[in-house]
């Protein structure tokens, strides 16, 4: 479970990036943050990971608080990053491998690797090749591998589908699917509005550092959710006007 | 999990282009630089035996007061690990009747091409060229992670921040170790077996296993030093940039420029200027000798009832009387002259001792401003553990001193007294060489050079020491203190 209790974060040169968040994501839900860039996304995940101390306001994982104990809160949470390189000089399993290792998986074997790689649409000649031979979407496939490998019970993922080409980006979301099925918490940063509303179990639109809006399944079933999310944009751009 | 992170640390390293260049530089270039520098060695370990031999030989049976006394200076058998200031080292000491010593330096010059460009010795390659590949491995060893996104991904797991950098320090430092000492290695047994030089016995190992236990303190302080910058730059880009920047300063400006800074601080004339000064007071008192001399050759002659002014010395015949009178006179000038000559020795020495001083004082302060840089410190130690340092100038003089009193009482003093018993108490019947063994004199030679030895010579740079440890820590305590609030984003 992700819990924010009025999670605030302003930046030394003043900028309020994130204003007073509250939000409870549960056991089994997919929660998409949508917003515009700049609106304060990688700001939660990097609030969440400890990345960042909040000026203000709490950040709970599994109900740890991640300013008090942040190695023990880091236990409970896969993290996948927009755009990772990893190590170039290593292949793919030696990746996985290391990263396993410091997520506390250290009796995996190699076909257990091959196995999770399968499952990310992965081809199998790559598995150990060199990372700096792959492309950006098979990167980010490896990204995600790591993630579930350390099978933790809440998952930040910030704009993993980026660079993915449209069935990948489809395989991740079916991914995401069946680790929701296992119980995960999912909270997933993205300006992907179609998948969105595929499978989320509920969305937030964010806006200058504010959760402006959140809805569930059912409500935002019924709108069009891309009209929903630019009439928000909208009034920013009316205001300024 | 700390396991984890060096063994993953060292993986990458060692798949990195860059190791590989660290390791064939190290191969390369230190079994070379020590074979040259121990060629170079024999050849003037060669020369210093031919000199001295040629020396003895030469002046078996120059038993005179005018013989001026030469002692050669064995190089020094560590000056293979660092040629330091030995090629302006002297390597001869004369010493006269007169207790004046002077120290020589004849080696010439072998290939002035190899001294414009400078020596690579193990000196060179660990301060020169190791320092500036152990920034070149560590420039980005964490701005590189920051940028690859992976250095995010490890922080997102429950691993504490000092295992990370632990784990990047211990790991980079390790290859790097592994390289330089293969190359150490590779270096002594090429010298044990194409060389004289005895490097597997202990007078060599010891002193060199405390040159490797402090250059290898050395080479830490560089990694951290490089780490902390990786840590203070935004990108690797920046990294290497400050790298090479803080590098030029630690390596080249500091040390070149102490020397610049001490003497605009505390000026000091040049050794020029004190020459003249030495020669004018030389004159001064040599004039003196010879008025004072003039006077008692007048006083003796006017005792025996003649005018010294009026004497034709050209055409004195053989006037017992003036005969008698030049007897006295060399009777007695002997004290004379000799008192005129401790004279001179001790003003010149005064002014030489001022000016010693003086440039002991200007010494210190480029020592201390130079011992910013942890290239300062390291120079100081290895120069001084190789007796090829500025403890070395003094130890020349000690041993001049002790080569020229030496001579004194076992060559000129003995000769002296044979000298004077021929002036005073000239006897007919035991001839002039009656009483004179000249077998018991021997011409003096320099036996035993006496280096400092190692423990001296860390004593005398206890400071050196302090500070290479100090920076050790320090740099390492700072970069990861300055990593534990790192920035991963
Ligand atoms: N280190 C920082 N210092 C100051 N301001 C920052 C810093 N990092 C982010 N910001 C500001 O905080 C705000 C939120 O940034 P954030 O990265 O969270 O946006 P985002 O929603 O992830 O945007 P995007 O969709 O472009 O990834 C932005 O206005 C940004 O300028
Ligand atoms: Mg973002």
């Amino acid at each position: 479970m992700l819990q924010a209790i009025d999670l605030t974060k302003r930046y030394e040169d003043q900028q309020l990036a994130l204003d007073a968040l509250n939000l409870e994501i549960k056991e089994g839900e997919i929660f998409f943050l949508l917003g515009a860039n700049g609106a304060g996304k990688t700001t939660t995940i990097n609030l969440f990971l400890n990345f960042i101390e909040p000026t203000g306001g709490r950040a709970l994982i599994n109900g740890i608080d991640v300013t008090k104990e942040p190695l023990e809160s880091k236990k409970y949470v896969s993290y996948v990053s927009e755009n990772v390189m990893l190590y170039g000089n290593f292949t793919a399993r030696q990746n996985l491998d290391f990263f396993a290792k410091l997520g506390g998986k250290t009796n995996l074997t190699r076909d257990d690797y091959y196995m999770r790689m399968r499952e990310v649409g992965l081809q199998e000649e790559a598995f150990e090749k060199k990372l700096k031979t792959f492309s950006k979407g098979m990167r980010q496939k490896v990204g995600l591998t790591i993630a579930i490998i350390k099978d933790a019970p809440n998952i930040l993922l910030d704009e993993p589908t980026a660079g993915l080409d449209p069935k990948a980006a489809a395989e991740l979301l079916q991914i995401l699917v069946n680790l929701k099925r296992q119980g995960k918490s999912i909270l997933m940063c993205t300006h992907d509005i179609f998948r969105a509303k595929n499978i989320a179990d509920r969305v937030g639109i964010m806006k200058e550092g504010r959760l402006v809006m959140v809805r569930t399944r059912e409500e935002f079933m019924e709108d069009d959710l891309e009209k929903i999310y630019m009439n928000y944009m909208q009034e920013m751009v009316i205001e300024k006007v | 999990m700390l396991r984890h992170l060096i063994i993953k640390e060292i993986q990458e390293i060692i798949t990195n282009t860059r190791s590989l260049f660290v390791l064939l530089i190290c191969i390369l270039l230190i079994p070379l630089g020590l074979y040259v520098s121990s060629k170079e060695y024999e050849q003037n370990r060669a020369a210093y035996k031919d000199a001295k031999q040629m020396y003895e030989e030469r002046n078996k049976d120059n038993k005179g007061m005018e013989f001026v006394a030469e002692g050669y200076i064995p190089p020094s058998p560590l000056s293979i690990f660092s040629s330091g200031l030995s090629v302006y080292l002297p390597n001869k000491i004369t010493t006269d009747s007169r207790g004046v010593w002077h120290e020589e330096n004849d080696y010439g010059i072998n290939n002035p091409v190899a001294l414009l460009f400078g020596k690579i010795d193990f000196y060179f390659i660990i301060t020169i060229i190791l320092s500036l590949l152990a920034f070149m491995v560590t420039f980005n060893s964490i701005s590189g992670e920051k940028e690859n996104g992976t250095l995010r991904l490890i922080v997102a797991n429950a691993v504490p921040r000092w295992k990370i950098i632990f784990a990047k320090i211990a790991g980079s430092y390790t290859v790097f170790l592994i390289s330089f000492l293969v190359g150490v290695i590779s270096g002594l047994v090429l010298l044990a077996l194409t060389t004289s030089v005895p490097i597997l016995s202990v007078s060599y190992l010891i002193p060199f296993l405390v040159i490797m236990m402090i250059s290898l303190l050395f080479l830490f302080i560089l990694f951290n030093i490089g780490i902390l910058l990786s840590i203070k730059t935004r990108n690797s880009g920046a990294s290497i940039t400050a790298s090479l920047l803080v590098w030029v300063l630690i390596a080249i400006i500091i040390p070149k420029v102490s020397p610049m800074i001490a003497q605009i601080i505390y000026p000091i004339k040049t050794e020029e200027v004190v020459n003249k000064q030495k020669a004018m007071k030389r004159d001064e008192i040599r004039a003196e000798s010879d008025r004072t001399s003039g006077e008692l050759m007048k006083s003796i002659m006017s005792e025996r009832g003649m005018n010294a002014e009026k004497l034709d010395f050209f055409n004195m015949g053989d006037d017992p009387n003036v005969k008698a009178a030049l007897v006295e006179y060399d009777g007695m000038i002997v004290d004379v002259k000799r008192k005129y000559d401790e004279m001179e020795i001790n003003a010149i020495g005064i002014i030489e001792k001022d000016y010693h001083n003086q440039q002991l004082v200007q010494q210190n302060i480029s020592k201390n401003i130079s011992r910013i840089s942890p290239i300062g410190c390291y120079t100081y130690l290895i120069s001084d553990l190789t007796n090829t340092g500025l403890i070395e100038l003094s130890n020349i003089e000690y041993n001049a001193r002790q080569f020229s009193s030496f001579t004194e009482s076992e060559f000129y003093s003995k000769l002296r007294k044979y000298y004077k018993e021929y002036h005073i108490g000239f006897n007919v019947s035991k001839g002039i060489f009656g009483k004179v063994d000249w077998n018991s004199i021997h011409v003096p030679t320099l036996n035993t050079y006496n280096y400092p030895t190692m423990i001296s010579s860390l004593g005398a740079n206890w400071i050196d020491l302090l500070f290479i440890c100090f920076y050790s820590i320090f740099f390492f305590a700072v970069s990861v203190f300055q990593f534990i609030k790192y920035d991963v984003r």
